[in-house]
């Protein structure tokens, strides 16, 4: 297989995961696209890695997996707090700040 | 002094933050409700030591690469790390009364505070994209809790929510960003990226490079809320506790500036026509909707977060000018608008009393003469954001608007002077409800309370503001060699 | 010169600033104790500012002359931009500050009474304002000017909008976005004047001092834009005619003090400003642009005076007059001869010393009755004779009645006008403006002070006390002195205004402009105004 197919491969996933945070209204939900988000990176920087035969982009992509689930943490964290005072998880209806 | 010291050496404050960040989180738990106090003073006493070891080991002549090639040790990572322990020292003292009235918990938000400040440290000092992006994490994923540090309070908890998902966001597209420029080059340091990309002009059409240094340029916009990246901005410190998006608004936007220098300056020196003019409209956008945006706003809380955002515009103009003078310029802007614009919200954390309550510009009507030694600082803050002379906003921007001048942007700098025009207009209007305006119902002007450390804080910045005012230039000149470091 | 070893234009200027911390320090009860303190600063500032005359000749202070400046003080200030602090004072400089020291200690002393709430906030911004104004008649260096120009619409953006009447907010807020508006296109234009010379000299040799700009000879297009950022700037502080609307607000609604100060002194920032640096910096685009000018100091003369013949109030009346002899000022200046501009730069102070009297006389009606309304007053002059006295004498002066200050003014004014060919029609049109002054202030003083006492209140009316009569007496004296000798103080605007013109003959003759230097005036009075002030050399 080519680079570029892997290329094509990480790009739609990215794309996904932007679509997933900008429609989808479930904050759960909106975590794992910026998840997916992140893991198209781990694929083209693991890719990339490949391609120039060097170990910076794997490193990297263990920094990213960490860093992801450290973020995941404090993410869930922020929407238990929501949950507790609003019993949603929905974006749409976390929306005091305004204007 | 042998290499192994050096690396040390290079790295002796975040260490220090560090370890203290650890032991308060050690300490806290065993500290019985009055004596919380406590883990507040190390973490100030964990900066003060951070900012003498800082002072200690100087690097003004030589710019060295430490750590495996990680960190620069120059007299810019100095200066910066001396802004940050600056911030952190205001911050920790504007919070010591304000988290025990809040009735927070001054352990978690003193280490986190540590955290935070260790994070931005890193984004200032980084000679590697890997260490960059852990800064920036590191840095995030503290202010996403201190945003959300008020547990119970809904609008502090969806600020922290809105602030993590956007921030979660941009942190992806600046990796994917960073993932094709690797792929690209084949090194995720600076120097090794800029090398290969100054050895042919023939990459700057390449669609890979362009895509890799636009998406992150779109990271860090997000970071300094450059629009049109920038909707988070007002939500975020609306909801924050004000102490903590006083930091946000200084912090994280001079992190994020510390290293759009070292990335834009060393790393995409050759494609400098290509970022220019992203980041010429990026600049009038910033400036034009965080002004605008401003005038409508009775929040001062809100208030404030859009000039938050029109500030970061005016300091886009010293990386367009992108010469010496632009570039010591944005780093006194730095310094100048840490002064006024903590100070500001030290003020109004003052102000708005338990609970905060008193956040809107109607609470403020006639309190001007009845607490003066509060309500003349604040004006002093407000006229120097407004960048009225003899107040260091002036100076700022006038090196800003100089050098953007000077690089023949003439339209630019009119737009910029327009926008601080109509700045005047809105800071000028706290000012007038607190002088010129008498309370809704007479004589039940708000009650405020303060203690003497706050006092302090305030009258230290309100110090500083007018300090480099008048005596701009030995700061200028510690900028300016410091910018030298980034090999304009 | 120094004064206990601080530089004279030092101790002159920041002496308020003394007089304010000292305030600062005073607790707010003790308002009597605060008054003196002011007062007294008021009054030692302006003794102070004596020496600069007195000792104007003496050969250390001749000898110690730079650019035709004296009393230099010259250190480093921000070295990185290359801004210096750089003191001096000529001729010109001379007269207005002793203007601003005499004027604010006037307006100190008449606020005694008519400020009874916020003393000690009031009198700190008004020393405050003190050194803010003075600063700008003294800087040299176009970043210290630009620093004190903009310093001091703060304390006077607090007298309008905290001690100000009823639409005191939006008289304020008007008042410094119109100014601010205006200075921020002056600073662009300055920071351009910088950038240009370091293109030419080498960035080593930045500066922002005025003498470095004027030896450049900028190239005409240039000199348009600059000219008219700066031009801008001015005109709206004059202010000249399609830039006024802000002043009748400010005035109206602004304290009586802050009313004098703002009339007698801030406004003449703009002129001074035309004066010291448009003038020398851009002889190209003043000479093209003189016909418009014109136009607009004529349409400022008489529109000024018609609006204030329809005016009720009677503050609005002396501020719309002011209006109208800004108009004329600006047009001796912009005639561009010696005589012109030596006439403009009298009748600013002129107009300092007339109009500020007439708030100040305004004010103390204002005080007594709390109504500004011509029509509420009426006779005044059976049971106020001592009022009427000085009120008849300063309107006299403000018509310009020969033997009184405004008629030297205008007379010079007038005359370097006309010796302009090319600019005869302007001075004729100006002229009328003479007229119609004459007309709208005798109307004003035959309906306030004639007729029959009517109003009960009116009757009750006392007249001046010994500290308001106080507050003329200096004014009176100076307005006999300009009028009847006026080359005493003629003769310091002789050098600096020559320095001026040089420029300027020169240049005309390379444009063609023609120049009547030898106009033959008969009457021989005047002739001998003309030529004390050609003779009265240094």
């Amino acid at each position: 297989m080519s680079l570029y197919n892997f290329l094509y491969l990480s790009s739609i996933i990215f794309t996904l995961g932007v679509i997933g945070v900008l429609v989808r209204r479930n904050v759960l939900i909106v975590l794992m696209s910026i998840e997916l988000m992140l893991n198209a990176v781990n694929l083209n920087l693991i890719v990339f890695s490949k391609l120039w035969g060097n170990v910076v982009g794997q490193v990297f992509t263990v920094f990213v997996i960490t860093v992801a689930a450290a973020e995941t943490a404090v993410g869930l964290a922020i929407v238990v707090a929501i949950y507790r005072h609003k019993d949603t998880v929905n974006i749409d209806e976390v929306n005091i700040l305004k204007w | 002094m042998s290499t192994k010291s050096l690396i040390y050496v290079s790295f002796l404050p975040e260490i220090i933050l560090g370890a203290f960040a650890l032991l308060i989180m050690c300490v806290d738990p065993f500290l019985k409700k009055r004596e919380k106090v406590f883990s507040t003073i190390i973490s100030i006493f964990a900066i003060v030591v951070a900012f003498i070891s800082n002072l200690l080991f100087l690097s003004r002549d030589a710019s060295l690469i430490t750590f495996n090639g990680m960190i620069y040790f120059d007299f810019y990572s100095n200066l910066l790390r001396g802004l940050f322990l600056l911030i952190g020292f205001l911050v920790s003292l504007f919070a010591f009364k304000y988290i025990e009235r809040e009735d927070l918990f001054p352990g978690e938000f003193s280490s986190l505070l540590l955290f935070a400040l260790i994070g931005m440290d890193l984004m200032a000092i980084s000679a590697n994209l890997i260490m960059t992006f852990i800064g920036l994490e590191i840095l995030s994923m503290s202010t996403y809790i201190l945003a959300g540090f008020k547990r119970k309070n809904l609008k502090s908890n969806e600020s922290a929510l809105k602030y993590f998902i956007l921030g979660g966001v941009s942190s992806a597209i600046l990796l994917y960003g960073i993932s094709f420029l690797y792929g690209f080059t084949g090194t995720l340091s600076y120097r090794g990226i800029a090398n290969v990309l100054s050895k042919g002009s023939g990459f700057i059409g390449s669609p890979l490079l362009f895509l890799g240094m636009g998406m992150i340029l779109v990271g860090f916009g997000f970071k300094i809320a450059l629009a049109p990246f920038h909707v988070w901005t007002p939500d975020v410190y609306e909801g924050a506790p004000t102490v903590v998006s006083g930091f946000m608004s200084v912090g994280p936007k001079a992190a994020g500036y510390a290293a759009l220098l070292r990335i834009v300056f060393q790393i995409f020196p050759f494609t400098l026509p290509l970022w220019r003019e992203l980041f010429v409209y990026s600049a009038i956008l910033t400036m034009l909707i965080g002004n605008l945006g401003a005038i409508i706003q009775k929040n001062v809380k809100r208030l404030l977060g859009y000039s938050s955002i029109a500030h970061a515009g005016y300091m886009l103009l010293g990386i367009i000018a992108a010469d010496v003078m632009g570039m010591s310029g944005i780093i006194f802007y730095l310094f100048a608008y840490l002064f006024m614009n903590l100070g500001a919200f030290g003020v109004i954390s003052i102000f708005e009393g338990k609970g905060e309550k008193f956040v809107t510009i109607d609470d403020y009507r006639g309190i001007g003469f009845k607490y003066p030694q509060l309500t003349f600082p604040l004006s002093i803050f407000l006229l120097s954001l407004a960048g009225i002379p003899l107040t260091a906003g002036f100076v700022g921007k006038f090196v800003l608007f100089g050098a953007a001048l000077m690089e023949n942007h003439m339209g630019l700098v009119l737009i910029a002077i327009l926008a601080s025009l109509i700045s005047v207009y809105y800071y000028l209007k706290v000012i007038v409800y607190m002088f010129m305006k008498s309370p809704i119902i007479e004589g039940e002007e708000i009650e405020v309370r303060y203690s003497g450390v706050a006092l302090f804080s305030v009258l230290v910045c309100a110090f500083f503001v007018l300090y480099l005012g008048l005596f701009p230039s030995y700061l200028l000149n510690l900028s300016k060699e410091a910018v030298v470091f980034l090999g304009i | 010169m120094e004064i206990l070893g601080v530089p004279i234009l030092n101790a002159v200027t920041y002496f308020p600033l003394i007089g304010f911390l000292v305030i600062l320090l005073i607790p707010k009860s003790k308002e009597t104790l605060i008054k003196i303190v002011a007062n007294v600063t008021g009054f030692i500032g302006f003794l102070i500012s004596l020496p600069l005359i007195i000792n104007w000749y003496k050969p250390e202070v001749v000898n110690g002359m730079k650019n035709g400046m004296r009393y230099v003080i010259d250190v480093p200030w921000i070295r990185t931009i290359g801004a210096r602090y750089q003191f001096g004072i000529d001729g010109i400089s001379l007269l207005l500050v002793l203007l601003t020291t005499l004027l604010g200690f006037i307006a100190i002393l008449s606020s005694w009474s008519a400020i009874k709430d916020r003393v000690k906030e009031y009198y700190a911004y008004m020393l405050l304002l003190q050194t803010g104004m003075l600063g700008v008649f003294m800087a040299t260096d176009l970043f210290l000017f630009y620093v004190f120009w903009e310093v001091m619409l703060v304390p006077m953006y607090f007298l309008i909008g905290v001690w100000g009447g009823p639409r005191k907010l939006y008289a304020a807020i008007k008042f410094f976005l119109y100014t601010l508006a205006g200075s921020v296109l002056m600073l662009l234009a300055i920071i351009a004047l910088y950038f240009k010379y370091i293109s030419i000299y080498g960035w080593e040799h930045r500066t922002f001092s005025l003498f470095k700009f004027m030896q450049v000879g900028f190239d005409p297009q240039f000199q348009w834009w600059a000219f008219l950022a700066f031009f801008i700037g001015f005109a709206i502080k004059v202010p000249m005619f399609p830039f006024h609307t802000w002043l009748p607000d400010a005035h109206v609604e602004a304290p009586t003090a802050g009313s004098v100060i703002l009339a007698g002194v801030l406004l003449k920032m703009g002129t001074y400003g035309f004066v010291r640096f448009s003038l020398p910096l851009f002889p190209d685009a003043m000479i093209k642009f003189t016909p418009l000018l014109m136009t607009l100091c004529v349409i400022g003369i008489i529109y000024g005076a018609l609006v204030a013949m329809m005016q009720a109030d009677m503050k609005k009346l002396v501020a719309y007059s002011s209006v109208s002899h800004l108009g004329m000022t600006m047009l001796g200046v912009f005639a561009l001869t010696q005589v012109g501009i030596q006439g403009g730069v009298i009748q600013m102070i002129n107009h300092g010393i007339s109009t500020g009297a007439l708030f100040l006389i305004v004010g103390i009606v204002y005080e007594r009755r709390h109504t500004r309304l011509i029509k509420e007053y009426g006779g005044l002059s059976h049971n106020m004779p001592l009022y009427a006295t000085i009120f008849l004498i300063m309107t006299l002066s403000s018509i310009g009645l020969p033997g009184l200050n405004g008629f030297i003014g205008e007379f010079m004014i007038l005359q370097g006008t006309f010796a302009r060919h090319d600019l005869r029609v302007y001075a004729i049109l100006a002229a009328s403006g003479v007229i119609l002054g004459a007309a709208y202030m005798l109307w004003l003083y035959q309906r306030v002070m004639f007729g029959k006492l009517e109003k009960e209140e009116n009757k009750k009316m006392k007249d001046l006390n010994l500290r308001e009569v106080f507050t003329f007496v200096p004014l009176i004296i100076l307005a006999v002195w300009i009028g009847i000798y006026p080359s005493f103080w003629l003769k310091y605007l002789k050098a600096p205004v020559k320095k001026i013109t040089d420029i300027y003959q020169k240049k005309m003759v390379e444009k063609k402009v023609e120049l009547n230097s030898k106009l033959k005036v008969d009457y021989k009075g005047m002739k001998r105004i003309i030529n004390n002030n050609n003779m009265s050399e240094e």
